[in-house]
């Protein structure tokens, strides 16, 4: 009985292993976010199955750890995640219940896409006492950089790195694919920052603080936020005091992401007659949004249309 | 058996042999000297409780729940990377007047050459899913009746579990554990070197993009003492030479969150039943099974209702070997069956701080007793995200 107990487990153990050898031949990678995803398969090409563990309808801050994920973990070779502790109420357990020797923090096969980044271009990383009064503020800075194209090529180069590392076979495929991507990226920006001429120092109020780095990008400014503070729902007083902040200034956009109840933002909107730009707040998240270019078209061309209505 | 323990000893070692350096620099282990970037995450939960009941002697003394207002629970958690392989979590809890107790303290591994995961200490036990809630993580202000009639009301012993990742296509996890077999109401064998084995199979599939059922049974088996579950522990006589608990469990869990707009809503149905067993030289006997029922609804960013069924049956428990886990007057261990129903509004403004409006209605033995329960939930500090 015995005997036949540890037969079981050690097929099962073998049988374990046996997948892991079977699926190295086309790198096995997931992402957290499907802009990464969208990046990586533009990279890796057909060497690549490229899954994103968030859809764009989720708001990628309140994901659950679901096991689910950990099996696609499991046999994974590459983790990809946004970093700046975007993901850190639910990828710690996902990578332990995962498994995974290969994912581990230090591995290889765990890239931070945030490292594309200098510590000073990350934006609004807090200076001083962080605490919980202050709402869901990321101490280590924004994590939403890739709303701005050119993060979003500085992100492609350090993947594009991390696949020629994993698998040396393809990198000629790899650094091929990395060059198509930037041309095309550097191409539509300079297209986009044409079209977005007309936005250069306009005022918007956003719900919550996730459009900074497009708004940097595009030369434009953020009035004031509707949250009372990150992650917390305003209160009326503060609605008050967002509007009449509005009024004065003649601020006529707001902005909030498709995957926060506009309800409230659209109280706003309608209290000082501004139209309400409900945008998708990653790839996939509407249509029209499918990839990572076609992202940053849409809010592009959004964002220019809501400002030449005006 | 001895032969698995040799299986797992020799996977722990093999682990930790990767890296033979490891013992030639321990010696040296303090030269990372004072820095605070490796102090442990630090969180404190606390637990305000006040309790109205129509009796004198409410039945939820066990978890620290009295009429009036109290602190029912504070809990200190702490929870590092021990170094490339290891992490660690300690979690101490106070009541009011039950002293310190260390709910748990445990290494389990960060990596290993094979989809396993080793944890080691003392540790709430994987037996079904709620054994692994620590009360402030409870949807309901008392654990369900069940599992404190069983466990009274965790089962957190010293030991060592080993939980696989199976290669199926969903997500099937394969626990087995030694424990150490010191729960009072089930084992504390008058052996020293008596053990404790436990297996626990989990299975979760995603019907859909947004609904995850979860299926898992849950054995336990061990050594119990010859003595009855009264408080004086009255000794069995001579003719029984042999005593040994048995405890079978299944679990189930279904839940629906809505991808868009997930953080507004969600839908939990989730049940265990547990079923006790006690093999008194050869002859099987059935003391005690019951089950709980809950039912979760998230209505929008900020308040849920709730609703559970608790029910157990102590009936054949003719000579006491479960003693009551309450202090109830009219509850005196024997020929006993109950329910409760609960019905709670909670209000959670952030996942930092939550405040739960609760209604009991308790039949035990014929004996009723209405309860309303007041609870505010307050972490503070780096706590860790709570598993699905």
């Amino acid at each position: 009985m015995l005997r036949k107990s540890f037969a079981v487990i050690l097929f099962f153990v073998t049988s374990g292993l046996g997948l892991h050898q079977a699926e190295a031949r086309k790198l096995n990678i997931v992402t957290t976010l499907p802009s990464l995803a969208s990046i990586t398969q533009s990279i890796g090409g057909d060497y690549v199955d490229v899954y994103s563990i968030t859809r764009g309808v989720q708001d990628a801050h309140y994901v659950e750890a679901k096991p689910s994920y950990m099996v696609r973990m499991n046999r994974a070779d590459l983790l990809i995640y946004s970093g700046l502790e975007l993901e850190i109420g639910w990828l710690p357990l996902l990578i332990q219940g995962a498994r995974n020797d290969r994912l581990a923090v230090g591995s290889p096969g765990n890239l931070n896409a945030a490292m594309a980044l200098s510590e000073e271009e990350v934006l609004e990383r807090p200076r001083g006492e962080v605490d919980r009064s202050m709402g869901d503020v990321h101490p280590t800075g924004n994590p939403h950089y890739l709303l701005n194209p050119h993060n979003g090529i500085r992100a492609a180069e350090l993947i594009a790195e991390r696949l020629v590392q994993l698998d040396p076979e393809h990198k000629i495929q790899f650094e091929q694919n990395l060059e198509r991507f930037r041309k095309m990226m550097e191409e539509k920006i300079a297209e986009f920052e044409r079209q977005a001429a007309n936005l250069k120092g306009r005022e918007v109020v956003c719900y919550h603080v996730h459009w900074s780095y497009l708004l940097q990008w595009l030369g434009m400014r953020n009035a004031g936020y509707i949250e009372l503070r990150p992650g917390i729902p305003p209160t009326p007083r503060h609605k008050r005091e967002i509007i009449q902040l509005m009024q004065e200034r003649g601020v006529k956009v707001v902005i909030v992401s498709s995957w926060k109840e506009p309800t409230r933002a659209q109280e706003v909107a309608n209290a000082v007659g501004a139209s309400l730009l409900v945008l998708p707040g990653e790839v996939n998240a509407m249509p029209g949004a499918e990839d990572y270019l076609a992202w940053i078209d849409y809010l592009v061309t959004h964002l220019s249309k809501a400002f030449s209505q005006e | 058996m001895k032969r698995s323990m040799c299986i797992i000893l020799c996977l722990v070692s093999y682990h930790l042999s990767m890296n033979c350096s490891y013992g030639q620099v321990s010696a040296d282990a303090a030269a990372t000297g004072i820095s605070r970037a490796f102090n442990p995450a630090l969180s404190v939960n606390a637990l305000f409780d006040g309790l109205a009941s129509n009796r004198s002697k409410p039945l939820l003394e066990e978890s620290g729940l009295k009429g009036g207002l109290h602190y029912q629970e504070i809990c200190l958690e702490m929870s590092a990377n021990v170094d490339v392989y290891l992490q660690s979590k300690v979690a101490i809890a106070a009541e009011e007047e039950g002293g310190l107790e260390v709910e748990e303290a445990y290494v389990s591994t960060l990596r290993m050459p094979i989809p396993v995961i080793i944890r080691g200490g003392k540790m709430l036990s994987t037996f079904g899913r709620h054994n692994l809630y620590h009360l402030h993580h409870m949807a309901f202000a008392e654990p369900p009746m069940i599992l404190e009639q069983v466990f009274g009301p965790n089962l957190n012993e010293v030991g060592v579990e080993a939980s696989y990742l199976a290669p199926a296509p969903w997500y099937m996890d394969i626990t087995a554990g030694l424990l150490d077999g010191k729960n009072a109401r089930l084992f504390e064998s008058e052996k020293p070197s008596s053990l404790a084995y436990l297996c626990h199979l989990d299975n979760l599939w995603d019907l859909t993009d947004e609904i995850t059922l979860r299926l898992g049974g849950s054995f336990l088996t061990g050594q119990r003492g010859l003595y009855y579950g009264d408080a004086e522990r009255t000794p069995i006589g001579p003719d029984t030479v042999g005593i040994s608990s048995r405890v079978w469990g299944a679990d189930f869990h279904l839940k629906w969150r809505p991808l868009e707009f997930g953080r507004y809503h969600s839908f939990t149905l989730q049940g265990e039943y547990v079923h006790t067993q006690l093999d008194i030289d050869g002859r099987l006997t059935g003391p005690l099974h019951g089950f709980f029922l809950q039912a979760l609804g998230q209505i929008s960013l900020m308040w849920w209702l709730q609703a559970r069924y608790d029910w157990f049956d102590r009936s054949r428990d003719l000579h006491g070997f479960f003693p009551e886990p309450t202090n109830l007057s009219y509850d005196q261990g024997q020929n006993i069956a109950g329910n409760r129903w609960s019905f709670s509004i909670a209000f959670v403004p952030t996942e930092f701080s939550a405040y739960r409006l609760q209604y009991n209605m308790i039949d035990i033995g014929g004996h009723k007793e209405n309860q309303i329960l007041a609870q505010v939930n307050v972490t503070i500090g780096s706590h860790p995200a709570h598993t699905y």
